[in-house]
Order: structure tokens, then C-alpha cells, then sequence
């Protein structure tokens, strides 16, 4: 059954008001960065300041509450129980060769992309993004868990290669699955062929990439010198909310928000005719 | 970019013979070892150490080369920030700038920055000596006699197969549509992204078809037909892996005695 007219203006018009702000802020954090951030002061940035104000004991108190959901999200996943809307079902991923290949290959290709497209210089300066980012939606929602847990796995290779592996990295492993894994459960409709589904996928990017960056950042700071007895991390904390955690936000947020939605609406076709959709690829067994 | 070259180095050394798992705990120790200490002169040990088994595994000098250029950003970062944090210790640098900033450094301060470096240096060349002296197929083998899911390890040994393969393909793009006089750094902060969406799009479309043709090779070598897997060359752990893994792990343990008895830890706050 097609939706009605007015239902579709609805969505449209909270989709163009979702993909507007998500930008503006993008643009504005980004810019603000460049033009108010010094390095070694943090609160010089507007945002930082914003987020500083809070308290670390706040982000504390946030980032643990999205570390152990987030967490357990991952677990859940692996035992074979996912959400359907608010409940939980209990599904079957063969596991098959198809789906390690998605696996490796989404890896690789996040991997790969990270090295070759490396760093975009917003300002001449010292700041950059990441345009490859913009791939974890994608392989979130084309192809579901095998793509998320490969988002993971080419995040922690990329990382080796780029020189930012260590403890850190196991944050960053689980943040970038919840980055492919939110827009994997938000998004209703993979094709995007409806305003619902942009907005969906708008609102999951957004989601997901304040969510990935608090994870990093909990994971970060209770490792930190001076918070941690063992510091694994070599980040003093005032840089991890600071400076780290609106940073990774920007990131992800600017890339996906501009990238990933026109990405899926061209791939999807594909990906459905290769009987990779993860739609057609999973049994749901139960509904408890 | 050590993408460009590959990932495993196919040479005769002695740390291509040693089994996956002992080599294992030498990149495990990278990530403690560092954690347990803050002083530079035990941390710089184990950089020294890592050197030691560069040579030993033969990595080339352009490899290694290319990790310190890769980690410089950070080293930099490292080194610049510590000092800004650590205030303990006698001023030993003092640089004012032009334009009004100022650079000051205490001994304390800078000791810790070099510590860092040490620490954020170790495991990527661990990591990345590690898989130039392993080969993709032993590293399955490590995985599943650790008793994780084979499945996982055949994953990451396609993706570490693959990511040379992925990063050349996206080079070719983008220097394919360059010819077609696309600017990829050209334009608005937006602009600039959205030059990014006829390099993926293709860059996907490639991964699609590689994932069929994998997993029909997959399929046609039986993947996934027995539980039990069985190995044309099975991995063993012999006299000389247990030499070095207890080399790695004595290693962790002169690090704990060495922050117990806090030889190892500098006088300042960060501890």
C-alpha cells in the first residue's frame, strides 16, 4: 500500500529539517573549529566550551550509559538476538560464505578508503576529515550486521596502518559497529525510496555519530593519565571531551550526512540484484 | 603508504618461522608495558627492542620509515602537549612565537612527552611487523587454535588480503575521474565532500563483485562444510616460541616491579 500525500509531505519536510540542522552544525562546528581552536586549550572552541560546562562527571555518567548498552547491543547481536521496533527477536545469520565475504571485504574497503582518500583539509591548517566515514551507514544499512562487524574490523586494521593503534582502538571498534549498527536498525526501508526512510536515515547518522564518539571518548577517558591507575591512553582527559569527543562528532556527522544517504539510494539496486541485501539474508525465529 | 606495498613480506627470518601466537604476545606487551611505566629511558627499552626485531624479521628500512611517518602526526601532537600538561620539573625550554604564543617545556614535561611517543610508536610497529612477517593463513590458524571462531580469522585474513587490493582500486578511481577533470580539493567545504561520491560509488560497486567472486571461491574450497578444520601446514609452537614469549612476558613483569618499586614512574601528577 503506497503512502498518502500528505503522510509523504510530513516526512519530506522533517527530512529537509533533520538533513538542514545536522549540516548547519556540521559546517558550524567545523569552521569554529578552525577559526577558535588552539591546541592545548580546548575551551577556546564554542563547543568544547559548551560541552566542558557540563562537567567531565556528567559525560562520565552519559558516556558509561552508552558504553554498556552499546556494548551490550554488540553481545546481543553475536548471541543472535536483535531488535525488531522495541522488541526483542531472536534471529539466524548463516554465516555463510557470502557473509564473511561481506565482512572482509566491507573491512578492506573501509580500510583501503581511509588510507587513499586520507585526510580532506577544511582550512589550510591543521584540521582534516575523514571523507570514508561516510561508508559505515552504508554498509550498516545495506548490509546489516556482517557490515557492521566489518566496519569494526577495517577500522581497527586502518588504525594499525595510520598509527593510532593501542588500547584505544578497542573503544574504536565497538564505536565504529555502533556507527554502522544504528543506521542498520533505525533505517525501516534500506532502498531509501520514500521521505520516512531519509528521515530515518538522517536522524541515524546523527544518532550514531554522537553515540560512536561517546563511546570512544568513556572508553578514552577511563584510561586516561590521572584517571585511570595504568593509563593505557597517552590523551590528557581535558582533550578527550574537549577536544576529542565534539571532533569525532563533526567528523562523522558532515561526511555521512552529505555522503551516505545518495550512496544507498544509488547502491541499493545493486546490492538487492546480488542477493546481498541483508533483508533477504537473515530469519527471524522469534519474537520474544 | 604501507598499503601501497602489500602487507606480508615473504622473506626467511627468524620471526617468519616463529608461530603467530608467540608473536602475539610481543604485541600484546607494546600496548602494557608502556601503560605500566612513565619513564623513557624503560620505555625507550622496548622501542629499541622493537628495532632489534625489525632487523631480526627483516622489515625493510622504508617500511619502517614509512611507520614513523605515519605515526608523526601524533609523535608531534605528543610532543608539543605533554609539556603544555606537566608543569613539575626545572623549565628547560621557552620559545615565544611572533605571534604571541608560548612554548615552555620543563625536563619533567618533556621526559613524559618522549615517553608517549614511545608509547604511541610501539604497537603500531608491532602491529605492523606483525603482519609483515605472518602470513594471512597462519593468522587463521592463530585464531582458531585460540579457540575464536575460524570464521572471524578468515574474515580478518581476506580483509588484510584485500585492503592493498581496496586502497589501489580507490587510487585508480580517483586518478581516473581526475582525468576527467574532476577536482577532488576543489570548491566549498560541501563541494569538497560531495566530490568524494563519484570515487564511492565505483569503489563500491568493485567490492560487490569481489564479494561475489570470494565467496564463490570460498564455496568452491568447501568453506564452512566441517566444523573441524584441518591446515595443509599446521602452525606449532616449539621450544623457541616459548623462548620468546617468555622473553615478552618477563619483559610486563621487570615493567610491574618497576612501578612497584616506582623506579619506573617520573614525579608528577600524570602517575
Amino acid at each position: 500500500m503506497s503512502t498518502p500525500p500528505k503522510e509523504k509531505g510530513k516526512w519530506l519536510v522533517i527530512t529537509v529539517i533533520v538533513a538542514v540542522l545536522a549540516l548547519i552544525f556540521g559546517i558550524w562546528g567545523a569552521y569554529t573549529y578552525v577559526t577558535e581552536f588552539k591546541w592545548g586549550e580546548p575551551e577556546t572552541w564554542t563547543l568544547s566550551r559548551s560541552i566542558l560546562m557540563l562537567g567531565s562527571g556528567f559525560w562520565f555518567v552519559v558516556g558509561a550509559i552508552l558504553w554498556i548498552v552499546g556494548t551490550a547491543f554488540l553481545i546481543m547481536e553475536l548471541a543472535g538476538y536483535t531488535f525488531m521496533g522495541f522488541k526483542i527477536t531472536k534471529f539466524k545469520i548463516r554465516w555463510d560464505s557470502i557473509d564473511i565475504a561481506i565482512m572482509a571485504l566491507t573491512a578492506a574497503v573501509y580500510g583501503g578508503a581511509l588510507a587513499a582518500t586520507g585526510g580532506l583539509v577544511v582550512i589550510p591548517g591543521f584540521t582534516w576529515i575523514r571523507p570514508a566515514n561516510a561508508l559505515t551507514p552504508v554498509f550498516g544499512v545495506l548490509f546489516g550486521l556482517p557490515g557492521a562487524i566489518g566496519t569494526a574490523i577495517g577500522n581497527f586494521i586502518a588504525d594499525a596502518f595510520a598509527g593510532y593503534l593501542g588500547w584505544g582502538s578497542i573503544g574504536g571498534f565497538v564505536g565504529n559497529f555502533i556507527l554502522a549498527y544504528i543506521p542498520y536498525k533505525l533505517v525501516s526501508d534500506p532502498s531509501l525510496r520514500s521521505p520516512r526512510a531519509w528521515a530515518e536515515c538522517y536522524l541515524s547518522i546523527i544518532i550514531a555519530s554522537v553515540w560512536c564518539s561517546a563511546y570512544i571518548s568513556w572508553w578514552l577517558y577511563i584510561w586516561s593519565p590521572g584517571v585511570s591507575p595504568v593509563p593505557l591512553v597517552g590523551l590528557p582527559p581535558i582533550m578527550i571531551w574537549g577536544w576529542f569527543f565534539p571532533f569525532v562528532i563533526i567528523n562523522n556527522l558532515l561526511v555521512s550526512v552529505i555522503l551516505s544517504p545518495p550512496i544507498i539510494y544509488i547502491l541499493y539496486p545493486v546490492v538487492k540484484n546480488w542477493g546481498l541485501l541483508w533483508k533477504d539474508r537473515i530469519t527471524i525465529l522469534s519474537r520474544k | 603508504m604501507p598499503l601501497e606495498l602489500g602487507l606480508y613480506i615473504d622473506r626467511d627470518s627468524f620471526l617468519h618461522k616463529l608461530d603467530p601466537r608467540s608473536k602475539l604476545v610481543m604485541v600484546v606487551t607494546t600496548i602494557f608495558y608502556p601503560a605500566l611505566i612513565n619513564n623513557p629511558l624503560y620505555s625507550g627499552v622496548l622501542f629499541a627492542l622493537l628495532i632489534l626485531m625489525c632487523i631480526l624479521g627483516r622489515l625493510t628500512l622504508l617500511r619502517f620509515l614509512i611507520i614513523m611517518y605515519a605515526t608523526a602526526v601524533f609523535t608531534i601532537a605528543s610532543l608539543i602537549l605533554w609539556p603544555m600538561y606537566i608543569v613539575e620539573g626545572k623549565p628547560i625550554i621557552r620559545i615565544v612565537f611572533p605571534w604571541g604564543w608560548v612554548y615552555q617545556a620543563t625536563d619533567l614535561g618533556l621526559m613524559y612527552a618522549i615517553h608517549n611517543v614511545f608509547r604511541i610508536v610501539a604497537p603500531v610497529i608491532a602491529m605492523i611487523l606483525y603482519v609483515s612477517v605472518t602470513k594471512p593463513y597462519h593468522i587463521v590458524q592463530a585464531i582458531d587454535k585460540m579457540h575464536l571462531p575460524y570464521k572471524l580469522g578468515m574474515a580478518i585474513a581476506i580483509a588484510l588480503r584485500f585492503i592493498p587490493v581496496m586502497f589501489n582500486e580507490a587510487i585508480q578511481i580517483i586518478d581516473a575521474q581526475s582525468a576527467r577533470g574532476q577536482e577532488l580539493k576543489r570548491g566549498s567545504l560541501i563541494k569538497k565532500i560531495k566530490n568524494f561520491l563519484p570515487i564511492f560509488i565505483p569503489l563500491l560497486v568493485r567490492m560487490i563483485r569481489i564479494t561475489i567472486v570470494t565467496s564463490m571461491s570460498l564455496e568452491a574450497r568447501a568453506f564452512g562444510s566441517s566444523r573441524k578444520r584441518t591446515y595443509r601446514e599446521e602452525i606449532k609452537f616449539t621450544k623457541r616460541d616459548y623462548l620468546f614469549s617468555t622473553l615478552w612476558i618477563g619483559l610486563l613483569i621487570v615493567a610491574v616491579v618497576l612501578r612497584i618499586t616506582g623506579l619506573g614512574l617520573l614525579p608528577i601528577e600524570y602517575a
